[in-house]
């Protein structure tokens, strides 16, 4: 491989991506949806104008409404027909009309009855009415083409990732997540690696925990949720356990293993010398299995950072795993997006800062193979 | 060696008796009738049947044979690694069930810790308790037996092959023990390194006058080394015969004497020596 291949890959590799993911997304985005839209005017007094555009900006109906109080049931009759079967979003009520009160009374009947997404906005009758309420309504309908929420083409997604930066709320949601994971995966580090050393070291602990763990291990900390969120009342703690959890076995099978494996030399020169039980532990098997214990640190964080996404879901007000969470219920897809490639970037940053860390302490160490 | 009487100089007290100067006479090491199998999916192997001989106080003794023949297994067994069926394994007239400090196994391949440095690695054996005046003394003693003066601070893998093997020598001696096991402790060495080695642990046998038991595949490096030369036969192992070696050190392995031993032993094993 020539040396500016080592840059000009990765980048290739990325450009192809982002290419899949737009291609995908350009694809599978449903056609704009157009409801009919519906304009207004006041060509005479006591009565109104109204004009139903279709999505194919053609006129379906007009009519006029009368503004007589007493007719209005008949007024809001006529509009539900023509509501029911165009479901139009947007009316203009002609300026003027609200003096007699019974036109935007009418509209407003209507709305509650037929639910949101009306829109009322007014337009002067100017002119020859009829034709002004319809280039009205045809004028509201370009505007509002309504989308289907769908996914976001990167550029979308970037832009609601800079669009987060610098009001801070991205960098809440970030310290949020890693304090959990560091103090979790803490909590894990410092319980796992004894307990793996007493289960690699002594007989009868191995028999004690050694199916236990088995049978625990494989429950996949999406599988504590429910009694994480119960046992925990939610929130942090509750995170925190998961993260715990779902690093602490595999340090724990590890570091076991680890041990079990230090190479019988090692052993015997240290039972030779009359070193055994803790001290053996802390003075030989500790750093005998240490590349094989940093190795399974940084696949559990790697798996730490996996499952703090998904611990964040219930219970907690802050953190990647309830931004994703919080912007789909926004249907914000670019911000779900945006978190989703802010996870892949913390998750890298991670796994590479803790590569640095494995292979310096093996240097200083002295186990780095070279 | 430019340094051999600076090491003669700070050498131990009271063990720069040179061995040969007074014939060793007392049983330091006394094995009876030894038998152990090894148990193995397809049945029980016997490995040793009936393996006896004796290591005097401050010999060195050798024991050849071909490989698998149970060279190894009969020096863990002295040492007190692994246990056996029958017999009896006495040092200093007392059965062996444990290892002990008095008595240090140097590895095949070097089982010094990587992460440990020379200085850590020679001072292991010493204790943690020992308080760091007396600990340094008696470590750069040792640095400076087996000649790593300037390497306190290197790691292992900072190292060469004879390097590591002389710090493992020195772990061992730090110890003050009466035996050394050398369960071939040159193995893992080039050929110009193991003949250097060779010249060392005579050096530092002589100068420390413990009792050394060689393990080795090698009969040159018994012939060079040991007082007597104990041939194993093949598996299931006993001793053949032990061969007194007489001859006066430095040894020359092209004098006639020396070719003599090396042709019994070779006869004794039943190998073919010309290719």
């Amino acid at each position: 491989m020539k040396a500016f291949e080592r840059f000009t890959l990765p980048i290739a590799g990325f450009a192809a991506f982002l290419a899949l993911w737009y291609g995908v997304v350009a694809a599978t985005t449903p056609a704009p949806r157009r409801p009919a839209s519906l304009g207004f005017a006041d060509p005479h007094d006591g009565a109104a104008l109204f004009v139903v555009v279709d999505p194919e900006q053609h006129r379906v109906v007009s009519d006029v409404l009368p503004l007589d109080r007493a007719k209005r049931l008949d007024a809001i009759e006529k509009l539900r027909i023509v509501l029911g079967e165009h479901q139009p979003t947007v009316a203009a009520v002609p300026r003027g009309t609200g003096k007699s009160g019974a036109l935007p009374e009418t509209i407003e009947a209507a709305k509650n009855e037929f639910g949101g997404g009306l829109v009322v906005g007014e337009i002067e009758a100017q002119g020859e009415a009829a034709e002004q309420a319809e280039r009205r309504a045809l004028a509201m309908q370009e505007k509002r083409q309504l989308y289907e929420t769908w996914l976001p083409k990167p550029h979308e997604a970037f832009a609601a990732l800079f669009e987060m930066i610098p009001t801070g709320e991205m960098f809440r949601h970030i310290v949020a997540s890693v304090m959990r994971v560091a103090i979790g995966f803490a909590i894990a580090v410092c319980l796992g690696i004894p307990f793996g050393l007493a289960i690699g070291s002594f007989a009868r602990v191995n028999a004690l925990a050694n199916s236990l763990i088995q049978v625990l291990r494989p429950i996949s900390p999406i599988a504590w949720l429910p009694v994480a969120t119960l046992l925990f009342q939610g929130g942090d703690v509750a995170a925190i356990y998961l993260i715990w959890l779902c690093s602490f076995f595999p340090i724990t099978i590890s570091t076991a293993a680890a041990v079990a494996t230090v190479d019988l030399k090692y052993r015997r020169s240290a039972m030779n010398f009359g070193v055994h039980g803790i001290e053996l532990a802390r003075s030989v098997l500790l750093p005998a299995s240490m590349p094989a214990i940093l190795t399974a640190l940084r696949v559990s964080i790697g798996i730490c950072w996996v499952v703090v996404v998904a611990a964040e879901m219930l219970g907690v007000e802050q953190g990647l795993g309830y931004l994703v969470l919080d912007a789909r219920n926004q249907l914000r897809y670019d911000r779900v997006v945006a978190a989703m490639i802010v996870i892949g970037v913390i998750g890298l940053l991670i796994d590479m800062t803790m590569r640095r860390f494995e292979r310096t302490e093996l240097e200083r160490r002295g186990l780095l193979r070279t | 060696m430019s340094h051999l009487g600076d090491v003669f100089a700070t050498a131990p007290s009271g063990a720069s008796q040179p061995a040969q100067a007074e014939p060793p006479r007392r049983s330091k090491i006394v094995v009876r009738d030894v038998h152990k199998t090894f148990k193995t999916k397809k049945g029980n192997v016997p490995v040793l049947e009936g393996v006896s001989f004796e290591v005097r106080e401050r010999e060195f003794l050798a024991i050849v044979g071909p490989s698998g023949c149970g060279k190894s297994t009969i020096l863990n067994c002295i040492a007190g690694f692994e246990p056996f069926e029958s017999g009896s394994i006495e040092v200093d007239g007392q059965p062996v069930v444990r290892p002990s400090k008095k008595r240090v196994f140097v590895f095949q391949e070097t089982g010094i810790f990587p992460w440990l440095s020379v200085w850590d690695n020679i001072g292991f054996g010493l204790g943690r308790a020992m308080p760091f005046e007396q600990k340094n003394e008696i470590v750069m003693r040792y640095i400076d037996l087996v000649g790593l003066r300037g390497f306190e601070k290197a790691l292992p893998n900072e190292l060469s092959g004879g390097m590591k093997q002389r710090v493992e020598f020195a772990r061992a001696l730090a110890v003050d023990p009466d035996i050394l096991y050398l369960d071939e402790p040159f193995g893992a060495l080039d050929a110009l390194t193991r003949l250097e080695m060779r010249r060392e642990i005579v050096r530092i046998w002589k100068t420390t006058g413990k009792t050394c038991l060689l393990v080795t595949h090698d009969v040159e490096e018994a012939c060079e080394l040991a007082d007597r030369v104990a041939v194993m036969t093949r598996r299931p192992a006993t001793i053949q015969e032990v061969i007194p070696n007489p001859l006066p050190r430095p040894r020359d392995p092209d004098l006639k004497g020396f070719r003599d031993l090396k042709a019994r032993v070779f006869a004794l094993l039943g190998v073919e020596r010309r290719v």
